[in-house]
């Protein structure tokens, strides 16, 4: 239904029921939306939006204001974070490391998202059973590659009964570790902008294409790939958003020597010191993920008008 | 010999083999995983070694005569109950003001909706125990609820929304010409309408909550949820106690995902 025939219809009803005074016309008009979009609201601006501003004012403290001497402003935080190398460092992993994860998960998911959307019938229902990790603990997963990858684990043990190994291959507490939980973590969040995107791509195209004499290969270049390009762009996004904030593949299959930026925020704030220093590199970190928050809008809607 | 379903079947639709048989490596790959986990909830020696040694039901026993376990366990249910009953009901609110209304920050709102979704993590958190710090509340089942509830509401907000925007607006209309009041018409047409979806909402919320970690980790204070308490056991030990409890949150969102994959296909689908 468009606007215009919505407009009209409100007005035929209020010159049916002229009865009702205009302060109660007002007031369903305006205080009903109120009313019902008001906790929800309250809820976001108070918990989400406001303690980035907490984070913010923190961030430019000299220390915390929980002890008695008294803070003043300083930007200090963010030299430090810019100078000292283990801040540094750690937005550098932080970035080879989603970047890495996400090409790898993109390569990953591409054929089964397109396998799902356009090769079966029952793709709604397979996509339910990849979802099944998802919906556990991300705690519980990262924990499972711990065993799996051990030095005595699955993965060793098949790679040296298959004759490729000889000696135990270190998975654990290497950057290997953390791609392989990055990968396994993220890859639903790659699949599902992607099987919905390419199964908005219409088979008549891909058909005509076939038709006109281009192989499969063409046809997915020519065809697939630029009528899919925001769906893919938007889920390249999500895992990148993602990967930024992960703690716990770094922390629990990395080990010390791996340290990405949210670990380092993580530990900062457990340990309870220096939460200014770690107000300085959550804002840094809000600040990225907002940037590709708005490459991921501008996708949405250009994926709308397509 | 070449005419034989033999030959037809090696020489033909290696395509689409091709994708079937990808597809089923990827689905190994993706519940491998979890079968492992479970696999060592069950392993005689508390070393995860492969191959197994055997098999006990010892760690469930251990589990069982664990009293900081089964309260984390007690505070997660709650937690995630709580933030199941408050996302679904604030969240509906939005979702139906969303799609029925127009008012001034509209689109403020449902920017701000979607970045809580996709910016959650680490900062998400710290960022709220600062402003509770900073309140001078301190850690515990109500300020997780709170935080729970704020950042898992939005995925209510995109499903109960999805749900409003698809159905017929004649038939509320219909009522409405028929003299029902709008609360009568959102009571009696509304939401019976919408219930699945809202019931879909519940369940997603329900099984995120109770396998959240980053919020519970900063904002439950000196008591535990179940995935801090697991946390605590993975940092310092190495006890398949750890996969015991594994099985019983595992056991959870599997029973809801066949209840979804049942009943609520459609609401699935509204979240991408």
């Amino acid at each position: 239904m468009t606007h215009q025939e919505k407009e009209g219809r409100t007005e035929t009803m209020e010159e049916g029921t002229k009865k009702l005074p205009l302060w109660r016309e007002r007031l369903s008009e305006q205080a009903i939306p109120l009313l019902v979009v008001f906790p929800a609201s309250l809820m976001l601006i108070l918990f989400f939006l406001a303690p980035m501003f907490v984070a913010l004012h923190f961030s430019l403290l000299s220390n915390v204001p929980f002890f008695d001497i008294t803070p003043y402003y300083t930007l200090e935080n963010y030299v430090r974070v810019l100078i000292e190398p283990i801040y540094r460092n750690a937005f550098i992993r932080t970035g080879i490391y989603a970047i890495i994860a996400t090409v790898i998960s993109l390569l990953v998911s591409y054929p089964v998202a397109y396998y799902l959307s356009r090769k079966t019938k029952r793709g709604g229902l397979f996509l339910l059973i990849l979802l099944i990790p998802f919906w556990t603990s991300i705690i519980l997963r990262v924990f499972s590659w711990k065993i799996i990858l051990g030095s005595s684990g699955i993965l060793n043990y098949y790679l040296k009964w298959i004759g490729l190994i000889d000696t135990p291959i270190t998975f654990l507490y290497t950057s290997t570790g953390v791609i392989f939980g990055l990968v396994y973590t993220y890859t639903p969040y790659m699949i599902l902008p992607l099987y919905a995107t390419l199964g908005k791509v219409p088979n008549e195209l891909i058909e005509a294409s076939l038709d006109q004499g281009a192989n499969r290969l063409q046809t997915l270049v020519r065809i697939t790939f630029p009528l899919t390009r925001s769906g893919t762009i938007s889920a390249v996004i999500l895992v990148l958003l993602a990967s930024f904030g992960d703690v716990l593949s770094a922390q629990l299959l990395g080990g010390a020597n791996n340290l990405v930026i949210s670990t380092v925020i993580f530990e900062t704030f457990m340990a309870g010191s220096n939460w200014t220093v770690g107000s300085a590199l959550s804002v840094i970190v809000f600040s990225a993920l907002l940037v590709l928050a708005a490459i991921f809008a501008r996708m949405g809607k250009e994926a709308e008008y397509a | 010999m070449r005419d034989s379903r033999w030959f037809r079947w090696l020489t033909t639709g290696w395509g689409d083999r091709a994708f079937r048989i990808y597809f089923v490596a990827y689905l190994l790959y993706v519940l491998f995983p979890l079968a492992v986990l479970v696999l060592y909830a069950f392993h005689s020696t508390e070393y995860q070694t492969w191959p197994m040694k055997g098999l006990t039901l010892q760690w469930f026993r251990e589990l069982l005569d664990d009293s900081k376990l089964l309260l984390a366990l007690k505070n997660s249910i709650l937690i995630g109950l709580a933030t199941m009953f408050f996302s679904t009901l604030i969240g509906g609110g939005l979702a139906y003001g969303l799609v029925r209304y127009t008012f001034r920050g509209k689109a403020f709102l449902e920017t701000l909706n979607i970045l809580c979704i996709i910016t959650y993590g680490v900062v998400s958190a710290v960022s709220v125990l600062l402003w509770f710090r900073m309140l001078g509340i301190h850690g515990g089942i109500w300020p997780t609820i709170v935080g729970h509830t704020t950042f898992i509401m939005p995925f209510a907000v995109m499903v109960i929304r999805d749900r409003l925007l698809n159905f017929d607006r004649e038939i509320e209309e219909a009522a409405m010409d028929l003299g029902a009041s709008r609360l009568r018409t959102f009571w009696d047409v509304t939401l019976p309408l919408i219930m699945p979806s809202v019931m879909a909402a519940g369940l997603f919320c329900f099984t995120i909550s109770l396998g959240e970690f980053l919020l519970g980790f900063f904002l439950i204070g000196n008591k535990v949820t179940l995935p801090v308490y697991i946390y605590s056991l993975m940092r310092f030990t190495f006890t398949p106690a750890i996969n015991a409890a594994a099985v019983l949150i595992i056991f959870f969102p599997t029973l809801a995902l066949i209840v979804i994959a049942i009943f609520f296909r459609r609401e699935v689908e509204s979240l991408y």
